[in-house]
């Protein structure tokens, strides 16, 4: 069991670098079936509108990661 | 005002620039209620804009509690949080998602908005046994009710993922859940978030309308 901080960090490492997600050690978290991959999309949108303070990547690859981590998280979790 | 990107679970600060412009629209738009997500966004100065669950432990109201007490200072009052839909859950669990909002809500003396949708994706995603939880929510505690819909997304393995889309009309299942939440808190303020393809009026005016037969049915006055 990780505390809170930890946990986040490693949740935040493997959305944001996949192909990385075993040596994270990510796979304390168990992915449910899939991430609304659309909404990342939607929330790049209302980034905009609403002018949120940071975004350092590109949403498509943010979407991308996580595709992958659930990928991942299906074929090794089951 | 409803807030998508403040990030009360952070462990990264709340950035000050966010919050000024937050507290200049306030007294821009003096909206009646400002409620923000029971969710995190960010760390190490990375930010997902995404609502990203916490973990449902004991640390986590406490954690949110300092940010939490921090916005209700800049706003003078109470600003609830909601309940975010969650795509992923963490591996170790020491209590019920609604254990969160109640426990945040006792330390802070805290409001929640009840999202009925987010309920029922996260019943389908996660476990039927979030209904049951919800109806544990202290009644006093919440402030207004959202309704929306979400999206049934099939996969080819048959797999369906309940999408929170906020674009086509109320499905049956949320309605049956706000009839529940309406039976139980009687009336709340009931806004229906539509994000996008947004429908003509007499749409929404019969969505509307659906809420105020539910409301008739359970002989609830609004006031």
């Amino acid at each position: 069991m990780f505390e809170l901080a930890e946990l986040q960090s490693r949740c935040s490492a493997a959305l944001q670098n996949p192909g990385t997600y075993e040596q994270t050690d990510v796979m304390d978290l168990t992915p449910v079936q899939c991430f609304r991959l659309e909404s990342i999309a939607r929330s790049d949108h209302l980034a905009d509108a609403f002018g949120q303070t940071r975004v350092d990547h590109p949403g498509r690859d943010l979407a991308t990661g996580l595709a992958n981590f659930v990928r991942l998280g299906v074929l090794t979790k089951g | 005002l409803h807030r998508v990107g403040l990030g009360l679970g952070n462990f990264d600060p709340i950035d000050s620039g966010h919050l000024n412009r937050l507290v200049n629209l306030m007294s821009r738009v003096e909206p009646r209620l400002v409620s923000n997500h029971l969710c995190w966004n960010a760390r190490d100065g990375r930010y997902c804009n995404d609502l990203l669950p916490l973990s449902y432990t004991e640390e986590a109201p406490r954690h949110v509690a300092e940010p939490t007490v921090r916005v209700q200072e800049v706003r003078g009052r109470r600003t609830p949080v909601e309940n975010v839909p969650s795509y992923l859950e963490f591996g170790y669990a020491g209590m019920s998602e609604w254990a969160l909002p109640g426990g945040l809500g006792e330390r802070v003396d805290g409001g929640i908005l009840l999202d009925v949708n987010n309920i029922c994706i996260n019943a389908c995603t996660h476990s039927p046994e979030d209904l049951e939880c919800a109806a544990a929510v202290g009644p006093d505690r919440v402030e207004q009710i959202h309704l929306a819909v979400h999206t049934r997304r099939e996969f080819q393995d048959g797999s369906v993922l309940p999408v929170d889309t906020h674009d086509p009309p109320v499905c049956a299942e949320t309605w049956k859940l706000h009839l529940e939440a309406v039976r139980r808190l009687r009336f709340r303020s009931t806004p229906i978030e539509w994000d996008v393809h947004l429908p003509p009026p007499w749409t929404l005016e019969g969505e509307a309308g659906t809420a105020d037969r539910i409301l008739e049915g359970c002989h609830v006055r609004v006031g």
